[in-house]
């Protein structure tokens, strides 16, 4: 594997969304926004993600409403997570594209679904976290990621917001359809297609995209 | 330019807002490049945070929201 981060933990919860939702249910080969670009499967919509993570609160005994909120006076920030005892509110630049807009709403609540799992492993001591807040998506794509073992047993360090980005992008590149999006990249080297015509395909933020295939996983 | 907003700034400022608004958990991600001041993000941060209080203050009521809130969808 290419680029700087051990991959391995990424993988795996993304596979396990995946799985947990179906990947019939959670991917589509209809492209509603883009009619002309290149065929791919690609995140079905937001919603189906949020009610995934609506049903795991629940099933963890600890129900949480969920509030999209968007907000046209801001400027630099895409998005804000925030936590509450019953309620997780979203809120998300309004001024942002539909690829962006899903892009954010997807992180914000991998930042939720993850945040859970570092709580649960802060106990086992299968990682700590020296964090909260990332710069920006270059960042969490330029900086390090230190370990995340399967098993847990060992101690290391992980930003979360770098794991919550990365877990999102994993999840917009659907890896059940991925040899698709693989070939597409072949295409764009051999100059057949643009790189906006794959992130068309997914929907995702091209610079998204050109990041993750910039550090090698794609 | 290695951005990032401090942890225990944004709390701090958290808690000037209300003493009754205790998020467990707070996250921001910002725009792609790196070029925004430290400044500009806690600016941003604020107006994201402040417009949230007033929505969880009003108990989740959009009728008293101004036109700088789009359209909530709740879950």
């Amino acid at each position: 594997m290419a680029g700087l981060y051990d991959y391995t933990a990424v993988t795996l919860f993304a596979d396990e969304i995946v799985n947990n939702i179906g990947k019939e249910n959670f991917y589509t080969n209809k492209n509603s926004k883009h009619l002309n670009a290149p065929s791919n499967y690609l995140l079905n919509d937001t919603e189906t993600f949020i009610l995934f993570i609506k049903r795991y609160f629940d099933i963890l005994g600890t129900p949480k409403t969920i509030h999209i909120i968007p907000r046209k006076n801001v400027e630099v920030i895409l998005g804000m997570y925030v936590n509450m005892p019953n309620d997780i509110y979203v809120c998300i630049n309004d001024k942002m594209n539909d690829c962006w807009r899903r892009f954010t709403i997807i992180k914000e609540l991998c930042s939720a679904y993850v945040g859970h799992y570092q709580d649960e492993a802060k106990e086992h001591k299968m990682f700590k976290t020296n964090s909260e807040y990332v710069g920006s998506v270059e960042d969490a794509f330029e900086g390090k990621v230190k370990y995340v073992n399967k098993e847990g047993l060992d101690e290391g360090d992980i930003d979360s917001e770098t794991f919550s980005i990365l877990l999102a992008t994993e999840l917009m590149i659907p890896r059940p359809y991925r040899n698709i999006t693989e070939n597409m990249i072949k295409k764009v080297a051999d100059n057949v297609l643009t790189l906006n015509d794959v992130a068309k395909s997914l929907l995702i933020p091209e610079s998204v995209l050109r990041l993750h295939v910039k550090n090698g996983y794609l | 330019m290695d951005v990032k907003i401090p942890s225990q700034e944004s709390r701090d400022k958290l808690k000037e807002l209300s003493t009754t608004f205790k998020p467990l958990d707070v996250k921001f991600l910002l725009a792609l490049n790196t070029e925004f001041s430290v400044e500009e993000c806690i600016d941003d941060a604020q107006v994201m945070v402040s417009g949230l209080k007033k929505y969880v203050d009003g108990n989740h009521s959009i009728e008293n929201l101004d036109s700088s809130f789009g359209k909530i969808v709740v879950y």
